[in-house]
């Protein structure tokens, strides 16, 4: 008997491009910049600090159910883009209540603002004086739980803490609950908030760009950190034809696996071979894929081992590979869950999302980046990357869901 | 479950006071924190160990007592052997530690670099991987006081998808200073003088045909496993539920469960426990053995399902069948169901 096909039904985003679908939609299209002066978190010692922070956002307008005062910032991030997606898949929170749909999602930081918090605190007035309720409210598992509450559901309720590929790894799990008939809709993504704790590390690492990030650029100078959550409806094809939803793509397949060589820096090998893992469960040849959204952090490490790595396993002509983080910078665990969602409008809109700030090709890359401007073309079936601290390697892949059906 | 998923090894590192067939180390008696004594770079030496952490020395020690068991697949097929560990905050110490040398000198640039990859969750998973050579799926899930039974979960979600023919998964919890500190805030909270515990507990977990491949003799099965929330965490239909629904997958009526493990760990959540025992068992189950684990050795947090499976395991008899629970303060809820194999030797 064979699999139902896995589909997405509803998305929702906030980045420092765009505090919903639409808005991202647009900044990827137009190439937007999402960089400002950093309001939002503790910088005190550091000089003029620019990263991609998520800009007005109003927790009010999407938390009906638990109060706002319990929440870290990266919870409110999970819930509002939760509502959006399911807003945009038209479930309503009374359809949901109770039922087991589950909930999986991603981050490197958790609650990383009330973790700073407790070390200002320690660092002011002694250990012995930390809050228990911050000390609740910081725990990991808020991100998923904060959802679970939020929307009444009794399925479970995870938060996948593999650092900056986290995004990937949680919509696969999802996608494999649904596969295996557990449910029949799944809540899925990542998130995270910036915060003194990651600025501070990279920037002592020397890999924090000065003013923008310009991956795969032989200029490059590093990441900007970023913030943001991306979640993914997901649903059993039958499901989401039952109810006459729109199918945004389907969700082919994903590869994981795991360096096992070295805590920061990237493997080629092992790179490449998740990509194949990710075709082969997606039951795909490198050739029908028409559009890599990189893991493209702007580092030297990243960008020619993930360059180095496609052309391990698509030869001398990869499909174009840019990276969205030109634009919102890195937004860690949401990072492959927001590049997901890229994916997919990609697909639905039959574009290529920029590589902004690109000036020099970096000849040891030696691929397409779409360099600052969008780009119309046939999108069929993408390939999204996710790296991490840990080697945690973890890939995506999504496919059109009308024109697939026509094919076969 | 469409494939039988089994245990084929286990190890436990715990202090002294855990009466689980573990590895012991002596208790920190002065509190109510039960350390173990484990010191990293006494343990696993002194090379690569400069700044790791507690909670990653405690995993990559736990899982490193269980290579001889998987030595030959892992020279074979490494990236067919893959990680997966409960943990419900990473180390909150590295974290916290990091963040707190930023602010504590003249500039934010005085800390050291090599201690930034301990503040990211993974850290203890990734090392573990790069210690053993594990090149399959490596994962660092998250679900509070739940987290290991989330990491068996996710292990058998992989395992009964094919993405890897060996896990080792369990939970890792430790006790340095700011976790002290952060759990006696949280005691204070909830009005209660706890016992917390670290360690580490892992298993090896595979699917039958691969364990007889490897010739690897069964422990025990696992006829089911899963996770859940409850959205009104003083009520007990939430957790209720979920165990029928894994007595419905182990095709087992509770009748036939010859050992019940509860976590036990709050008296919110004894409370709802309890209420789920009485709701699932009618008068004549007063058989049934019950354990709360933390009256035997406190609360793992991260680790707690791990040891509740561990003295599960240790205490059935060949055949015998243990039912598993938990919930969390957070409404995280899971449930195992494991069926003892007749194995006899030293460790059991």
């Amino acid at each position: 008997m064979s699999e139902e096909k896995i589909v997405i039904t509803g998305m929702g985003s906030l980045s420092s491009i765009g505090n919903n679908l639409t808005e991202l939609k647009e900044a990827l299209l137009s190439g937007k910049l999402g960089s400002k002066p950093a309001t939002v978190f503790n910088t005190e010692g550091f000089d003029s600090v620019v990263n991609c922070e998520v800009k007005t956002f109003n927790p009010e307008q999407y938390i009906k159910y638990t109060p706002i005062e319990s929440l870290g910032r990266t919870s409110q991030f999970s819930i509002a883009a939760t509502k959006m997606a399911l807003e945009d898949a038209g479930l309503t929170s009374t359809a949901l209540k109770g039922q087991r749909i589950p909930v999986s999602i991603g981050t490197t930081d958790g609650e990383s603002q009330h973790l700073d918090a407790l070390a200002k605190v320690w660092v002011t007035k002694g250990l012995s004086e930390l809050d228990g309720e911050l000390v609740e409210q910081s725990t990991a598992s808020n991100l998923a739980n904060s959802i679970s509450k939020e929307f009444g559901l009794t399925g479970e309720s995870i938060t996948v803490s593999t650092a900056c590929s986290a995004g990937n790894y949680a919509i696969g799990h999802a996608f494999d609950l649904l596969k295996t008939g557990a449910a029949n809709i799944a809540i899925c993504g990542g998130a995270d908030a910036v915060c003194r704790k990651t600025y501070s590390g990279f920037h002592r690492l020397g890999t924090i760009a000065k003013d923008k990030c310009q991956p795969f650029d032989l200029h490059r100078n590093g990441i900007m950190t970023g913030e943001g959550a991306g979640i993914l409806i997901l649903e059993t094809l039958s499901s989401a034809l039952k109810r006459k939803a729109h199918i945004y793509a389907e969700v082919l397949g994903y590869g994981l696996n795991c360096d096992a060589h070295h805590m920061v820096s990237p493997n080629m090998e092992s790179v490449a071979r998740c990509i194949r893992l990710a075709h082969d469960n997606a039951n795909i040849s490198p050739e029908d894929v028409d559009y890599i959204c990189a893991h493209g952090t702007g580092t030297i490490a990243n960008d020619t081992t993930e360059s180095g790595a496609i052309r391990m396993v698509y030869g001398e002509t990869p499909p174009p590979v840019s990276s969205i983080k030109s634009m919102l910078g890195h937004t860690m665990g949401a990072a492959s869950a927001i590049a997901s969602i890229a994916c997919v409008l990609a697909i639905e809109n039959q574009f290529l999302p920029p590589t902004i700030n690109h000036e020099v090709d970096d000849p040891a890359c030696n691929i397409d980046c779409v360099p600052n401007k969008s780009r119309p073309a046939k999108v069929n079936i993408v390939q999204n990357n996710g790296f991490a601290f840990g080697g945690n390697n973890a890939i995506t892949i999504y496919g059109a869901y009308q024109q697939r059906e026509k094919v076969s | 479950m469409s494939k039988e998923i089994v245990i084929t090894a286990l190890n436990c590192v715990a202090p002294d006071s855990l009466t689980v067939n573990s590895e012991t180390y002596s208790k920190n008696d002065e509190s109510q924190f039960y350390k173990t004594n484990f010191d990293t770079r006494a343990i696993l030496g002194k090379k690569g160990t400069r700044s790791m952490d507690k909670l990653t020395g405690l995993t990559v020690h736990c899982i490193e007592n269980l290579l001889p068991q998987v030595q030959s697949q892992l020279e074979a097929e490494p990236e067919r052997i893959g990680l997966v560990v409960g943990t419900a905050q990473g180390s909150m110490d590295s974290i916290m530690r990091f963040t707190h040398e930023t602010l504590a000198h003249d500039s934010p640039d005085y800390v050291n670099p090599a201690l930034f990859p301990n503040t990211v969750m993974n850290c203890a998973a990734g090392q573990s991987a790069i210690w053993h050579g594990f090149q399959g799926p490596n994962a660092t899930i998250s679900c509070g006081e739940i987290s290991s039974f989330a990491a068996l979960n996710y292990a058998v979600s992989l395992l009964t998808k094919g993405y890897v023919d060996t896990l080792v998964a369990g939970g890792s919890e430790e006790l340095s200073e700011v976790n002290i500190a952060a759990k006696t805030s949280l005691a204070k909270k909830h009005n209660r003088f706890a016992k917390f515990t670290e360690g580490s507990a892992f298993f090896v977990i595979e699917a039958n045909d691969i364990a007889t491949k490897y010739q690897r003799p069964v422990i025990a099965t696992v006829n089911s496993v899963k996770t859940g929330y409850n959205p009104v965490i003083n009520d007990a239909t939430a957790l209720t539920e979920l165990i029928e629904q894994a007595l419905e997958e182990a095709n087992m009526p509770i009748t036939e469960i010859d050992m019940i493990s509860y976590s036990g760990a709050w008296p919110q959540t004894v409370e709802v426990e309890q209420l789920t025992l009485n709701k699932l068992l009618d008068d004549s189950a007063d058989t049934i053995t019950k354990i709360a684990q933390y009256e035997l050795s406190g609360n793992a947090v991260s680790s707690q399902n791990a040891f509740q499976l561990s003295t599960v395991i240790e205490r059935l008899a060949p055949n015998q069948r243990g039912l598993l629970f938990a919930q969390d303060l957070k409404g995280n809820t899971g449930v195992m169901i494991v069926t003892k194999h007749g194995v006899t030797g030293d460790k059991l």
